[in-house]
């Protein structure tokens, strides 16, 4: 089953952040509670943890680019 | 009632950026692994720290007259432009679990605004936040930076406020990114302040601000 990985709310007035990094790459095994990628606002750095446990299958944000809350950035395979 | 986060307080008194940075990391490790929360309190010898967002012209001067005046430049992992730490800026590093505070980071960031903004109060001055422009304001002079990093939602990095920082080490940057002046509480005030009196006022705004209960 495949499990869309959103960036989350980060707090109100915050509404975008910009891809900073990413921890794990395509194929890799991620876990519950594992921060997955990094993203930047103005005036902070936040590491967007994962839900489920499974195979990072698809990276949909990358390193630059700005993405709003609520945007797909991943899809991990359980 | 909102839960209180149990906290230890960990004063390092001078210490260099990148031993600090060391050790903020491993206690967030301790406070993922053990659920476990810390507050340091440091001052750092000069050096100039870069954040993820950093514009290179932020930087008025060139590497080598910083070098030449002994300052270290540092590129990090926290939000925000360029900044300047010295001896006589306290250093506020809260390592703590954001769950409990509502996994917002605009909020936890507010939280730490109001702390430098109580302990001001103490003093009878009256600062301020200023909208889109993080930090503390005593009219359009910045007085305290804040910048964080998060990782499994346990905060790292935090605030600098000056107390008794020589301002004139600021006109190597743009600080934060800003065309703006930083003041000082000992500017303030006309005359040197007491750093431990600070400290104790700082953990009882934090403790009231952020609901920690200190372990001794």
């Amino acid at each position: 089953m495949e499990h869309d990985i959103q960036l989350p709310e980060l707090g109100e007035g915050i509404q975008t952040a910009v891809m900073a990094g990413w921890h794990y790459t395509i194929g890799e095994k991620v876990a519950t509670g594992d921060d997955i990628a990094e993203v930047v606002t103005d005036k902070a750095v936040f590491n967007i943890p994962v839900e489920v446990s499974g195979t990072l299958c698809a990276i949909r944000a990358h390193e630059g680019e700005e993405v709003k809350v609520g945007e797909v950035i991943a899809v991990v395979k359980t | 009632m909102k839960e209180e986060l149990a906290c230890s307080i960990k004063d390092l008194g001078l210490i260099d950026y990148q031993e600090a940075w060391q050790l903020q990391q491993e206690l967030v490790k301790e406070a993922i692994r053990y659920e476990t929360n810390f507050v340091i309190l440091c001052e750092h010898p000069k050096v100039l720290t870069i954040g993820r967002l950093a514009d290179g012209s932020n930087l008025k001067v060139d590497e080598e007259a910083i070098n030449g005046q002994g300052i270290s430049l540092i590129k990090i992992d926290r939000g925000g432009d360029i900044t300047l730490h010295a001896p006589g800026q306290l250093i506020v590093y809260p390592i703590l679990h954001l769950s409990p505070l509502g996994k917002n980071l605009k909020s936890y960031l507010n939280k730490l605004e109001q702390v430098v903004i109580d302990l001001l109060m103490g003093f009878d001055i009256v600062a301020t936040r200023l909208p889109g422009k993080t930090g503390v304001w005593l009219g359009s002079r910045k007085i305290a930076s804040i910048g964080i990093g998060v990782r499994k939602w346990v905060s790292y990095h935090g605030i600098g406020i000056n107390i008794n920082t020589d301002l004139s080490l600021f006109e190597m940057i743009r600080p934060c990114g800003l065309d703006v002046k930083m003041t000082s509480l000992a500017e303030i005030q006309k005359a040197r302040i007491d750093m431990d009196d600070i400290k104790k006022r700082v953990i009882s705004s934090l403790t009231r601000n952020l609901n920690l209960s200190i372990k001794d």
